[in-house]
């Protein structure tokens, strides 16, 4: 008669005891954090648990990317993260910079210095440039930022960053499904030249934050992965 | 052709070269049927009528049908192995566990262990007022917590680059990331204008250091960040919201009175 409310107490410690972390996890994880915070850079941090990646910098979310996240894992891997912080090491995308150059000197007196050389050609670079001209320029770069990329970091993980619209129609779908048949086709010729296969995480977001989250990234820049 | 169409049928005479070729099949069997009757007609019989022979059925050979098929199928084959072969397991992100922890504590973690932790997490945010400059969508916040005092349109660095070629130098007009200070606060700045500002214009460097006295572009107040950076104001106010500057952050007047009233010295500033 003893035994039952007994037998129930400890079902009950034992179901409370199961939801809450491992305290040695915890401890790992709030330590990563705090380094992080107190470096004065910026981090990502990946919260699985919100659907979001968030640009942060001393514990204060500066940026929320909103993402549908996908964990690729290699036959053979185990189901744990290899790290709890990695490090941006490549990837990056690219940004072309729009340069300057001063502008071609006033025409001097020619009565004084002799007759004027003759004109150099206008590369564009050269012509002072007003600022509407400047933002031109600007925006015709950002628009190259590309929204689809692969970032790699350390110790061994890539992020595919998929900033795509959502596909509409038939013929929408019927791209997707051939991108997609194109890119299992790809990953399985590179096993096949044994190239190595990483643990990796495929994020799709809006476009438009894809491109954004590529302007904001940095070299060597932390990434933190919460997992409860 | 006809061979490879399953006709067997010869024609009665050999054809020019090329003749066959252009006359259609169905119009060649209808000359045989014809050129019968007409014999019969002249041996003097009653035309009788021609019994239509049934056409041969035209089934490609096999071998055809091999041919073509082969490829297509050989390749579905090929790529769903590789599509296999290459596939990852696909798990939710929060399927997978923490990495294991890299050092064994030397004692046990208390619940009050993990609490002293997250307290001095905590800890490390800012305290009072910060401000966030976004320097891609050219928006400053001034804020204290998650409140947000005020929401304001600014402009930051245009991310040029400016090249000289008799120097050889190189300027990259790009806000600074990361986190800064507000570290001076000056009414009625003046700017000593560097070595850029001259070359951008294609001027000579000035020789007097009153040269490069520049006592109206920063508006009425300025934030000093250091390495030459501020928050200060414009003459441009229609170019707020967009990247125009060498890499300090413009705000517009009243913008700029608030976060000079309500950012004293030592406020944090995180530029993304």
């Amino acid at each position: 008669m003893h035994i039952r409310p007994a037998l129930l107490f400890a079902l009950l410690v034992l179901a409370g005891t199961a939801g809450a972390a491992d305290p040695a996890l915890r401890r790992e994880a709030l330590l990563a954090e705090i380094e992080l915070a107190q470096s004065k850079q910026l981090y990502l941090v990946i919260d699985p648990a919100a659907g979001e990646v968030q640009l942060t910098i001393q514990t204060v979310v500066v940026r929320r990317f909103p993402v549908e996240m996908r964990v690729g894992l290699p036959a053979g891997h185990p189901e744990a993260w290899p790290a709890m912080v990695f490090k941006l090491h490549s990837g990056l995308p690219e940004f072309e910079r729009p340069v300057i150059r001063p502008p071609d000197k006033p025409v001097v007196d020619t009565r004084t210095t002799g007759p004027a050389a003759p004109a150099v050609p206008d590369t564009g670079a050269s012509a002072k440039k007003s600022p509407d001209d400047l933002l031109d320029e600007r925006n015709r770069a950002l628009a190259g930022v590309p929204t689809v990329y692969a970032l790699h970091f350390d110790p061994e993980l890539d992020i595919l960053v998929r900033g795509e619209a959502e596909a509409r129609g038939l013929s929408g779908q019927w791209k997707k499904a051939w991108a997609s048949l194109g890119e299992g086709i790809g990953r399985g010729y590179a096993r096949l030249t044994g190239k190595p296969r990483t643990l990796h995480i495929v994020m799709k977001m809006d476009p438009e934050d894809a491109r954004r989250l590529g302007l904001t990234l940095t070299p060597q820049m932390p990434l933190l992965i919460r997992s409860e | 052709m006809s061979a490879l169409f399953g006709d067997k049928r010869k024609p009665t005479a050999k054809p020019q070269r090329g003749a066959a070729m252009a006359v259609p099949r169905r119009d060649r069997n209808d000359r045989v049927d014809q050129a019968e009757e007409s014999k019969a007609a002249a041996k003097g019989a009653a035309p009788a009528r021609v019994e239509r022979r049934p056409r041969p059925q035209r089934r490609p050979p096999r071998r055809v049908v091999v041919a073509l098929v082969t490829p297509p199928v050989l390749a579905i084959l090929i790529a769903a192995v590789l599509v296999a072969y290459g596939s990852y397991r696909d798990l939710p992100v929060g399927a997978l566990a923490a990495a294991p922890p890299s050092e064994k504590p030397a004692k046990a973690i208390t619940e009050r262990d993990l609490v002293q932790l997250e307290k001095k997490l905590a800890g490390i945010a800012p305290k009072g007022v910060y401000i966030t400059v976004d320097t891609v969508e050219n928006k400053l916040r001034v804020m204290r917590g998650n409140e947000v005092l005020r929401d304001a349109l600014c402009s930051a660095g245009t991310g040029v680059v400016l090249e000289d070629p008799k120097s050889g130098k190189r300027w990259v007009f790009d806000s600074p990331r990361g986190v800064r200070k507000v570290l001076e606060k000056r009414k009625d700045p003046v700017w000593t204008m560097p070595d850029w500002a001259f070359i951008e214009e294609g001027e000579d460097l000035p020789r007097n250091w009153s040269d490069r006295i520049d006592k109206a572009s920063l508006g009425d107040y300025a934030l000093y960040l250091g390495d030459g950076y501020m928050i200060h104001g414009t003459l441009y106010q229609r170019y707020l919201g967009r990247n125009v500057t060498h890499g300090c952050i413009r705000l517009g007047d009243a913008d700029l009175e608030f976060a000079y009233r309500n950012a004293p010295v030592g406020t944090l500033v995180y530029l993304y």
